[in-house]
């Protein structure tokens, strides 16, 4: 304990020491007394030379030349703006002095072709720092941070959040409100108008992607609006008014608003395979988006096709299940969607369990004559996380005892529910994290080659693209976590776990994998989890175990990753939604009279400002959840802390990669 | 709730069927309105301007109203020595021009917009 305890503090100093040497830089080399010319080649999709360094108070010639389309360029902070195009008689050239330190980026102002936007390079003014300090601020803040949680988050007893909750319920209107049965309708219809709105676009309007009202306002606004407020602060709160499941509704109820016809429950539950009745269907279904979102986020039709299927599958679903069956295990937002609302303040939950247990007709699951039973699929009375609780509000409708309640409650309590946890829960959360600085690379990185890969420019590109994407999901990221899991296992306990028990799932997933391309051959069944055994030997739980619940510590970290890297793209791209308003199909039509509005980066340089903080308290905040998950588990603190070590290590080393990323 | 039940399923009606008739009638409207004959420019690989052939009459002013749905393309009717500005993808860019003689005409394009840059090219049948 001391020695760690030591080791840590010493890494503090070091971080604070280079933090004050790098905020304090001495000048920077004096720039050349002539001006330094530089020549950016422009290609779809890429600048070369894609970085750029020069020394702060340099005169800078930058001359564009455009080698395929018509390209621009305009530069971060300086403003700087270029356009040219293929052979261009007289070359397209500014000057300018350097005279800021840091690292901008430009980027091309000329539509290009679909990842137009994503088109990008960098320009370093030295000295330039941000990322030596952002790194010192890691090792500071983790230090810091484990040195925390030992001190404070120590007691076992103690609730890992506390334990108030305000019951907005109690106000009166608000339970009214939420027991009309117009309630959600009322919240879909806004909602529908604006994807009718989309949808004809998506089919009839502008092929060009940032003018169309399809993609900018489903992947910039209502990404940027999902990722900023109403997944950290709301859960699943737009699952509630979501518009797709409506014509599924619609054919399964034959009404809108009053109470119509009900499938009855055990359709649904004997309906949808046993074996799909988890995360690993929505998993795959996000991981298959995501393989083809070079084409989703940038070809109107591509986006159209996507979200047709999401209607037309839950449409069917509801016919052949009944109930929002699609929700529940299909659709690829409501899985991620679902993990991540573990950590919002908001909750929908029975006031009092007892008055549950003795209501015997359970209309919140069958139905009544004033709702449906729960469309998810859940025992109201029995909810504990809001991983797969959709906020339709039906409940409310159905409890003939008014003990349904929506609080306000702490963030992040139900990562501390330790019953309905799983391995496919954990993989989203993989899945998630992986995506997102995958995304980062691809979409605002300086690569044109990985821009090429998402953009199927050739299909042996896009086959190692794939393959990459699917690895590093599937296989890098959550193996490289089992590694810290079995590393630190095998450090507390004195003795490795031997590998063949430790990695006994491989040979099994593999054959499961090879029987899925042979009819008839079924893949070996998992052993059953022994952990009881184990804890009685007063061992540390199996890895398999402690990788199921030491991996709920990625949900925070992939939470404040996707955040941050939505921030980077929403100030960058955001002001495309403005002319849309006017001109949504980009038709040319000027509704409100800014259809002319151009293209502009807001506050594009304080990026990182918004971006490092952000990471860094989904660090804290990870290393929190993981160290009171080990206390519930493992009671010998020597123990518990070398367990932990790796698994540590790895969220320091995913955050420092992160920034390593975007800065 | 009978009331509550038809007006929310003319709300929806409206909401589904009414904005997409919407978009089409509005668009529809429009283009009457309009002057200008819209050419959407496309590159050789993704089907050349589109329409490709468009008739104007003789001694009278004419309009085209242009875009482009890839990247950046120039329009140039070198039989009457017209050159656009340049027509940027998701942008319009307006000439006009009044023939003083009947015929056809190609208009072509005159930014490199991709390698067969040199094949994009179009009609102008000025009747008679």
């Amino acid at each position: 304990m001391k020695k760690l305890r030591g080791v840590l503090l010493v890494l503090i100093s070091l971080g604070v020491l280079t933090i004050c040497l790098l905020a304090f830089p001495s000048a920077g080399k004096a720039g050349n007394d002539g001006v330094r010319e530089i020549v950016i080649h422009a290609r779809a999709f890429e600048y070369t030379p894609r970085l750029i360094t020069v020394q702060k108070g340099e005169t800078i010639k930058l001359t564009l030349i455009a080698d395929d389309v018509t390209h621009g360029l305009v530069l971060e902070k300086y403003g700087v703006k270029l356009e040219a195009s293929p052979r261009a008689e007289v070359p397209s050239s500014v000057t300018f002095v350097a005279n800021e330190g840091g690292k901008f980026h430009f980027r091309c102002t000329v539509v290009c072709g679909p990842f137009h936007a994503f088109m990008v390079g960098e320009f370093v003014v030295e000295p330039y720092n941000k990322l030596s300090i952002a790194w010192s601020l890691t090792l500071v803040v983790a230090g810091m941070a484990i040195i925390g949680v030992q001190r404070y988050g120590d007691n076992k007893e103690k609730d890992p959040v506390p334990s108030w909750s305000f019951e907005l319920t109690k106000f009166k209107w608000v339970r009214t409100l939420l027991k009309q049965r117009w309630f959600q309708f009322a919240l879909m219809l806004p909602n529908a108008f604006f994807f009718v709105v989309i949808l004809v676009a998506a089919f009839f309007g502008s092929p060009i992607g940032n003018a169309n009202f399809a993609i900018i306002f489903v992947w910039i606004v209502w990404w940027a609006a999902l990722k900023f407020f109403f997944i950290p602060i709301g859960g699943r709160l737009f699952c509630s008014m979501c518009p797709l499941p409506l014509p599924g509704d619609w054919l399964e109820h034959k009404a809108l608003v009053k109470k119509g016809h009900e499938s009855p429950v055990s359709k649904a539950r004997k309906g949808w395979p046993k074996g799909l009745r988890n995360l690993w269907t929505q998993n795959i279904g996000f991981l298959s988006v995501c393989l083809f979102s070079g084409l989703i986020l940038t070809r109107p039709i591509a986006t159209g096709i996507v979200l047709s299927l999401f209607i037309i599958g839950a449409a069917v679903t509801s016919v052949k299940y009944g109930r929002r069956v699609f929700c529940r295990y299909i659709c690829p937002v409501s899985g991620f969607t679902g993990m991540y609302s573990m950590v919002a303040p908001v909750e929908i939950r029975a006031i009092d369990p007892q008055v549950c247990a003795e209501h015997t007709d359970k209309t919140c699951i069958t139905g009544s004559e004033d709702g449906y039973g729960c469309p998810w699929l859940n025992y109201p009375g029995g909810l504990e996380r809001n991983s797969y609780c959709g906020m339709c509000t039906e409940c409310f409708k159905t409890c003939p005892e008014d003990n349904i309640a929506l609080n306000i409650r702490p963030f992040g309590r139900d990562l501390f529910v330790y019953s309905g946890r799983g391995v496919d829960e954990v993989y989203n959360g993989f899945i998630m994290l992986a995506c997102a600085l995958i995304y980062i690379a691809v979409f605002l990185g300086p690569w044109g080659v990985l821009k090429d890969m998402a953009n199927i420019a050739t299909v042996p590109l896009y086959l190692a693209y794939a393959v990459a994407f699917i690895l590093t999901n599937l296989v890098i990221l959550p193996g490289l976590f089992y590694v810290a899991v079995w590393l630190g296992k095998g450090w507390a306990e004195g003795k490795m776990t031997p590998a063949k028990e430790a990695f006994n799932f491989v040979p099994i997933v593999w054959q499961n994998f090879l029987a899925l391309f042979k009819k008839g051959v079924k893949g070996p069944k998992f052993p059953k989890n022994k952990s009881n055994v184990h804890l009685m030997d007063m061992g540390l739980p199996p890895v398999q175990k402690l990788f199921t619940e030491y991996g709920y510590t990625i949900i925070p970290l992939g939470l404040a990753g996707w955040i941050a890297f939505t921030v980077a793209f929403a100030l960058v791209d955001i002001s495309y939604a403005i002319p849309l308003l006017s001109d949504p199909m980009g038709w040319g039509w000027d509704l409100f009279g800014t259809a002319s509005a151009e293209w502009v980066m807001y506050v594009p340089h304080l990026v990182p400002f918004f971006q490092i903080p952000i990471m860094l308290v989904g660090m804290v905040v990870a290393i929190y959840v993981v160290y009171r998950i080990g206390i519930h588990h493992i009671s010998n603190k020597k123990m518990l802390l070398k367990s932990l070590a790796p698994v540590f290590f790895y969220i320091i080393m995913i955050t420092g990669f992160f920034f390593w990323l975007v800065l | 709730m009978k009331f509550t039940e038809t007006f929310a399923n003319v709300l929806l009606i409206l909401a589904i069927v009414g904005t997409t008739a919407g978009i089409f009638l509005y668009e529809n409207a429009l283009e009457n309105d309009r002057e200008c004959i819209t050419i959407h420019f496309r590159t050789y690989e993704n089907g050349n301007p589109t329409p490709n052939v468009v008739h104007i009459p003789n001694n009278e002013k004419s309009c085209f109203r242009l875009t482009s749905d890839d990247t950046t393309h120039m329009f140039n009717l070198p039989d009457f020595g017209i050159y656009s500005e340049p027509i940027h993808p998701g942008k319009w860019t307006y000439v006009d021009f009044t023939p003083e003689e009947a015929g056809e005409f190609s208009f072509v394009c005159t930014v490199v917009c991709s390698p067969l840059h040199s094949k994009v090219r179009g009609k102008i049948i000025v009747d008679n």
